[in-house]
């Protein structure tokens, strides 16, 4: 989590194609060290690819750029909106470093959670400090996801069988007014059964004990902080390239 | 199943508080909803998602503490779910999360707090260089401080009415400011990260508000249902867990 932080922060400082295409070198190599699916590193990229060319198209015209490698189709002499069309180089440029921004930064997550149990996700941070009611809330979320996401299937299956398509072919106006058919027998079941949760964790005298122990218990080791000081070193090296006049 | 199941959820000499299956059955319908398109953004092939309307209704249900928990949990969690919609990385939940804060303060009558936060958005929004040049979007921001004061004075006495229309209203207001708040942080964050030319600021300038609006609607035909039922099946929400006037929680 220290770890995601901190590439994060520097993300959201660097504006180098260079040291980005570092750190997203950097990303992708520990994705496949982690052995995890080319292929989702590659779903990501379709998803965010109507996204990119957004961002590179707008960067592109609207960047205040001096290398001109396209002439703008309205003539600057026109008023208001001569010179609108014009597409600079360094445009261009600064589109594909925030493009790829992005990419490193949607790239992190799925870093965490596709190599770590959320069982030692929710330890860690009641290590770190996070309340345990919260830590053991965001567990039980996670239980219940799944349960939610099979219940809202069906019911917009139901839905369909009674010819009901307005979320597959209505506009916005209709289903607005249509939502509540949807979401709220999803929310009274989810909340029946959480009140069947309230009785389960109460009559186990959940939250009565401040001081609790835990069947399995994480610390750092001596290989976690390697890692955690070698990334702030690097998180530091590479923050200071960016200020300093090497590049 | 009424009054049982109240005694559930406010057992164990819990009353005050909401119990933490409650918040993590409204956090996992946020971490859901975060995969119901509503809005298409134009020209992307993107949408947001119902989830902008279920965190400012965590507020509003549930209040600035529990609600905030819900919020900051489900919209950390659906970060996880669809993390392509995570645009500023592991901290995207925060924006959701002050939209749920907000409102929360709103239904606790605590509206110096919202101004407070409004003004720390648009502090934070001129600081940047970016900020500045795209000055014009701290009135979004201005006329969302303009509507908290009512939101936070009558917001929660029109919920209370127990009449439709009034409680549509009252959760429309509150969920309007809610929304902008997260509009707010969310424009901050892409100062730094997206780094949008003034331009692209002064093209969605129009389409702000009336999204915003749409959400609100949303919250509004989702919200006044669940306020009128939630009580009918023993979960203590909105306006009754805190006590009159005083924005306080109400002892049992």
């Amino acid at each position: 989590m220290g770890v995601l932080l901190l590439l994060t922060l520097v993300i959201f400082i660097v504006t180098d194609l260079m040291l980005i295409g570092i750190l997203f070198f950097m990303v992708v190599t520990v994705w496949l060290m982690a052995r995890l699916p080319i292929k989702i590193l590659w779903q990501y990229c379709k998803m965010l690819l109507v996204l990119f060319v957004i961002l590179i198209a707008m960067q592109a015209l609207f960047y205040p750029g001096k290398t001109i490698i396209y002439q703008p189709l309205i003539p600057e002499a026109v008023p208001l909106a001569g010179g609108l069309g014009k597409i600079s180089r360094e445009g261009l440029i600064f589109g594909i470093i925030i493009s790829f921004r992005l990419l490193t930064l949607v790239v992190l997550m799925p870093l965490l959670t596709m190599t770590t149990p959320v069982e030692k996700i929710a330890l860690g941070l009641i290590k770190m400090g996070l309340p345990y009611t919260a830590a053991y809330t965001a567990t039980i979320t996670l239980s219940m996801i799944p349960i939610l996401q099979n219940e809202l299937a069906i019911i917009m299956d139901a839905q369909r069988l009674r010819a009901f398509q307005i979320f597959d072919r209505g506009n916005l106006f209709e289903k607005l007014k249509a939502y509540p058919a949807l979401v709220i027998p999803l929310i009274i079941g989810s909340m029946r059964r959480a009140q069947s949760m309230c009785v389960a964790m109460d009559s186990r005298a959940f939250g009565a004990s401040k001081k609790r122990t835990f069947l399995e218990d994480i610390s750092m080791k001596s290989s976690d902080w390697v890692v955690l000081v070698s990334v702030a070193l690097s998180a530091v090296l590479v923050v200071g390239i960016y200020y300093s006049d090497i590049l | 199943m009424g009054k049982d199941s109240k005694l559930q959820n406010e057992s164990s000499g819990r009353a005050k508080k909401v119990h933490p299956a409650v918040i993590a059955a409204w956090a996992a319908f946020i971490a859901i909803s975060s995969l119901v398109p509503v809005i298409p953004v134009i020209g992307s092939g993107a949408a947001f998602s119902l989830s902008d309307a279920a965190v400012v209704l965590a507020g509003i249900l549930f209040g600035p503490v529990a609600g905030t928990l819900s919020a900051a949990i489900g919209s950390f969690l659906g970060q996880f779910i669809a993390p392509y919609t995570a645009v500023f990385g592991i901290i995207t939940f925060l924006a959701p999360t002050l939209a749920a804060l907000t409102a929360g303060l709103l239904m606790a009558r605590r509206w110096q707090y919202v101004t407070g936060i409004f003004g720390l958005v648009i502090v934070v929004w001129l600081l940047f260089p970016l900020g500045q040049e795209a000055w014009f979007q701290i009135f979004h921001w201005i006329f969302a401080i303009i509507v908290a004061v009512p939101a936070g004075i009558w917001g929660v006495g029109l919920i209370k009415t127990g009449d439709f229309r009034k409680m549509f209203a009252g959760v429309f207001l509150i969920s309007f400011v809610g929304c902008m708040a997260s509009h707010g942080l969310g424009c901050v964050l892409s100062l730094p990260v997206l780094q949008l030319p003034r331009e692209v600021w002064l093209a969605v300038v129009p389409i702000v508000i009336p999204q915003r609006i749409a959400f609100a609607v949303l919250a509004g035909v989702i919200g006044v249902p669940l306020l009128k039922l939630f009580p009918r099946i023993g979960i203590s929400a909105g306006p009754e867990l805190l006590a009159p006037g005083t924005g306080r929680k109400r002892s049992v």
